[in-house]
């Protein structure tokens, strides 16, 4: 054998080497110790190690009044659960509001005022100073001769009477809410009842039976944990009216399907039956009144002519009357449907006629009144999007928060001015109504800034609560509260308005004066009573550590007087073709946007539809030669848009189901941050709804 | 015949790097701050349990490492004559510093991962991924990977990765494994927050 050492030789023994390391750990721990490596980059953004603690706040995504535990690591919030027995949530959190703190961090946040420059696609946000967005604000309002309007999604708060303030200081000023109003029924029952207004609340826990119109009471209704708690307890009997087979529909004793918008008919057909059948109270009888005219509105509503007009059985609507009539504390509620909006008033008005008919008006287990929250007394109703008088909005301020509801672009449209006018958004995250915006002026977001938490709509009694801040507020963001103090400044209007926190606190000592009711403790779940409470300091410090304030209950007085004021009804000529009912889950239809982790909800389950799909019945398919899983061009008298089509026997035949919900993650730009959206094809009416739309399905 | 020999004294050489000299290439060593000898505690002698110095809070949030005012709570002055014992009182009780553990089966940052679950309520020993660690009479060496950072104990021991005990080894697919044995089908979002 040759002793010297060839070049052959080496380079045998090298790839003896190689195999031999192919053969052992080495190269496969190497790879997973890169890929680790990698992992752990400095641009990797880590949560500092250190003390985990709880913080107590309330989330302010919606008017809910959820309280949440903050599960913090060096004061830095890293998860969000429920508060164990807190009276409002009962220890639910929504899953919007399960990742409320990632909204700070959210990929279409902005930190900084800018303005749109160009129009659609060519558009693109220029960074400015505040006080060229403030300027330009202002100088819009000094020359409008059209409204000036301030959209504020979350009434009753503290900045609430602000913008009231004004509004009430400048010419055509108007404040307005979203258009769905979860607390419909009561603001309806309110302006209805004469004399003495009050504020009324549902006492759902008491309630033995529901009638629910449309309101998604077990999809995140008013405050979701409530109604769960309902719905677990199981001593409620819900029937939802329903032109869908909701999630509602699905977990409530009963669903009565209705042919979409025929609502007001089933309601007008139920009182019909009430009447005829001599079910009414003779003191209900003596407090309408306008009972003659509202009876001879409701006689040519017979069983037999309504099934004709909802689709639902005469059988079972007669049914329905008699299982109101006869049930001790049964409740009537409608509600908007959170994409595709609320009803029209004369619907709302003939729905909330049914509790008066029961005479469940301040009764246990019905519509009870409260008192208001001292220093959150509200002297007048914002006006109905349905009494703006189209193009007549020349400048549009839009809050920082949402409903949580829908809110159409096209909406917005039809009654700014023909021109466009100004419109100035206040959301820390870019949306669909900050894509049409001038200007923007970024508040900050949720958990940078102490807010405070208002009644919950339809909640039966008062309470009272602070979002206490668990991040760091962004410099240059503005409090709503200063961007109208500037604004006034510019415009010379005198108005005292301090800065937001010390305008809370200002709410809690007045809330304090009135020593009644009581403090629920988050930490240690207890109770304590207000008049136990030495100083409004103290008061104060409990709230900013989660408490939150109820009120006590008042008593309840039946003996009032009401007008229910319905019109004269014209029966529908039906044979629309394919309407199109767009619909939502509430909170991630708003024009807010929902955490990007939130998409994982959206997109990995069957149960939610997502953007962009429509369902129709099979026989819908056959007639419109459309399969499963097909694309199809939806064209409404707003447009066109490519959409996916899914086949769902639950569907009514002849009706489009459009999904309004988050976007998949990722296609948002700042100019679209909604992208193309069924909610714009959605036609507004001359009442402010949306809720049916004529709609073309053709296979593309 | 020599070029065969060559070869395979290359795959030895190659196998010695891979399965021998690397991991002494890839781990530093650490010594703890301090040697304890956790059998004389939870021996005979000493009679204590895991938790009476691993415990769960208030909250039901476990504690992990014991601060250094635990341990005062026995050794406030030198309760034997060991040179540990002299230095524990002298360099962290008593100036209340705490001690500057090297944590063997620390997660890495993306993991969430919870005992109260576990312990408390899935009633889960000790033993079952922390080996008999309660029983030894001397800390080994903190091993660190140079390139990931981690502990040497979320691989495990061996180089290959593999181990036929529960307790060697705290990566991923261990965890996937014995939760799908019990049963459990967790989303993404259950360990990465």
């Amino acid at each position: 054998m040759a002793k010297t050492l060839t070049r052959r030789d080496i380079l045998k023994f090298t790839g003896g080497g190689i195999l031999g390391l192919l053969f052992s750990p080495l190269p496969w721990k190497l790879l997973d110790d890169s890929s680790i490596w990698t992992q752990n980059w400095g641009l990797t953004p880590k949560l500092a190690h250190g003390p985990i603690t709880n913080i107590f706040s309330h989330c302010s995504l919606c008017s809910g009044g959820c309280g949440i535990t903050a599960r913090c690591v060096s004061g830095f919030p890293f998860a969000i659960t429920g508060i164990s027995g807190h009276p409002v949530s009962q220890g639910t959190v929504c899953t919007r509001g399960l990742a409320a703190h990632h909204m700070a961090h959210h990929p279409l946040r902005i930190v900084h005022p800018h303005t749109f420059t160009g129009k659609g696609s060519e558009a693109t946000l220029s960074a400015v100073s505040l006080q060229t967005a403030v300027s330009a604000t202002a100088e819009h309002i000094a020359a409008s001769h059209g409204s000036v309007v301030i959209l504020d999604q979350q009434p009753g708060r503290a900045i609430s009477h602000v913008y009231r303030e004004f509004l009430n200081s400048i010419p055509n000023g108007i404040y307005l809410n979203s258009p769905s109003v979860e607390a419909v029924t009561v603001n309806t029952l309110k302006a209805m009842t004469s004399g003495e207004k009050y504020s009324y609340g549902f006492d759902l826990e008491n309630a033995d039976l529901i009638l629910s119109f449309g309101a998604p009471i077990f999809d995140n209704w008013g405050t979701p944990g409530r109604l769960t708690a309902l719905h677990n307890a199981g001593t409620t009997k819900v029937i939802q009216v329903d032109s869908r087979y909701s999630r509602t529909a699905m977990q409530s004793t009963e669903w009565l399907p209705i042919i979409p918008g025929m609502e007001k008919f089933l309601a007008l057909g139920i009182a019909n039956i009430m009447i005829q059948e001599k079910m009414v109270p003779a003191q209900v009888i003596r407090s309408m009144s306008d009972y003659k005219a509202y009876v001879a509105i409701t006689n040519e509503f017979t069983p037999e002519k309504v099934s004709q007009i909802t689709g639902i059985e005469s059988d079972r609507i007669i049914k329905t009357a008699r299982a109101l009539a006869s049930s001790h504390h049964p409740i009537v509620l409608s509600g908007a449907d959170p994409g595709g909006g609320p009803f029209d008033s004369e619907t709302d008005k003939s729905i909330t006629a049914l509790n008066i008919l029961l005479g469940n008006v301040g009764k246990s287990g019905g519509i009870i009144s409260r008192r208001d929250v001292p220093g959150y007394e509200i002297n007048s109703e914002p006006l109905h999007w349905a009494n703006i008088p189209d193009h007549s909005i020349e400048v549009l301020i839009v809050d920082s928060v949402d409903s949580g509801y829908a809110l159409p672009w096209t909406l917005i449209q039809k009654k700014m001015l023909l021109n466009g006018g100004s419109i100035l958004s206040l959301s820390p995250i870019l949306n669909e109504i900050s894509a049409h915006s001038d200007f923007l002026i970024p508040a900050p977001a949720l958990f940078e800034s102490l807010q405070d938490i208002p009644t919950p709509p339809g909640h039966p009694v008062g309470t009272f609560a602070i979002s206490t801040p668990l991040l760091k507020k962004q410099e240059e963001t503005t409090e709503p509260a200063d961007v109208i103090r500037l604004l006034a400044t510019a415009l010379n209007v005198q108005l005292e308005i301090p800065p937001m926190e010390e305008l809370i606190k200002q709410k809690s000592a007045a809330l304090y004066s009135h020593k009644r009711g009581t403090l629920h403790i988050a930490s240690d779940n207890s109770t304590l009573q207000v008049r136990e409470i030495a100083t409004a300091d103290d008061f104060w410090t409990k709230l900013t550590e989660g408490a939150v304030w109820i009120d006590e209950k008042t008593q309840q007085h039946s003996q009032r007087s009401y007008t229910i004021g319905l019109s004269a009804v014209n029966v529908p000529v039906q044979g629309m073709e394919l309407p199109m009912i767009a619909y939502g889950w509430r909170g991630a239809t708003a024009s807010a946007q929902v955490s990007p982790i939130l998409s994982k909800v959206f997109q990995e389950t069957e149960l939610r539809a997502i953007n962009g799909t429509v369902s129709i019945n099979p026989t819908t398919a056959i007639q419109y030669g459309l399969s499963k899983d097909d694309e199809a061009e939806l064209s409404t008298v707003n447009g066109t848009m490519k959409v996916h089509v899914k086949i769902d026997p639950t569907i009514r035949p002849g009706v489009i189901e459009a999904s309004i919900a988050p976007l998949l993650n990722g296609i948002e730009t700042p100019a679209h941050p909604a992208g193309s959206n069924i909610l714009n094809l959605c036609e507004v009416t001359n009442d402010g709804t949306w809720r049916i739309t004529t709609a073309k399905l053709l296979k593309v | 015949m020599k070029s065969k020999i060559i070869f395979i004294a290359g795959i030895l050489f190659g196998s010695f790097i891979g399965w021998y000299a690397f991991p002494f290439a890839l781990y530093y060593s650490n010594e703890q701050p301090l040697q304890f000898n956790h059998l004389v505690h939870t021996g005979e002698q000493g009679g204590m349990a895991c938790e009476d110095c691993h415990q769960t809070n208030e909250l039901g949030r476990f504690q992990g490492i014991p601060v250094v005012a635990k341990c005062a709570e026995c050794h406030a002055s030198p309760l034997g004559e060991t040179e540990n014992e002299k230095r524990l009182v002298d360099d962290y009780i008593t100036p209340n510093k705490e001690i500057p553990w090297f944590v063997y089966s620390r997660q890495p940052d993306n993991a969430f991962f919870p005992h109260a679950p576990h312990v408390t309520l899935g009633e889960m020993k000790c033993e079952e991924c922390h080996g008999d660690h309660g029983a030894t009479e001397v800390l080994r060496l903190h091993q660190t990977n140079r390139i990931s950072g981690y502990s040497r104990d979320i691989w495990g021991a061996g180089i290959s990765g593999i181990s036929s005990t529960t307790w060697e080894g705290m990566k991923m697919d261990k965890c996937v494994r014995c939760h799908g044995d019990n049963g459990r089908r967790d989303g993404c979002v259950a360990c990465h927050k």
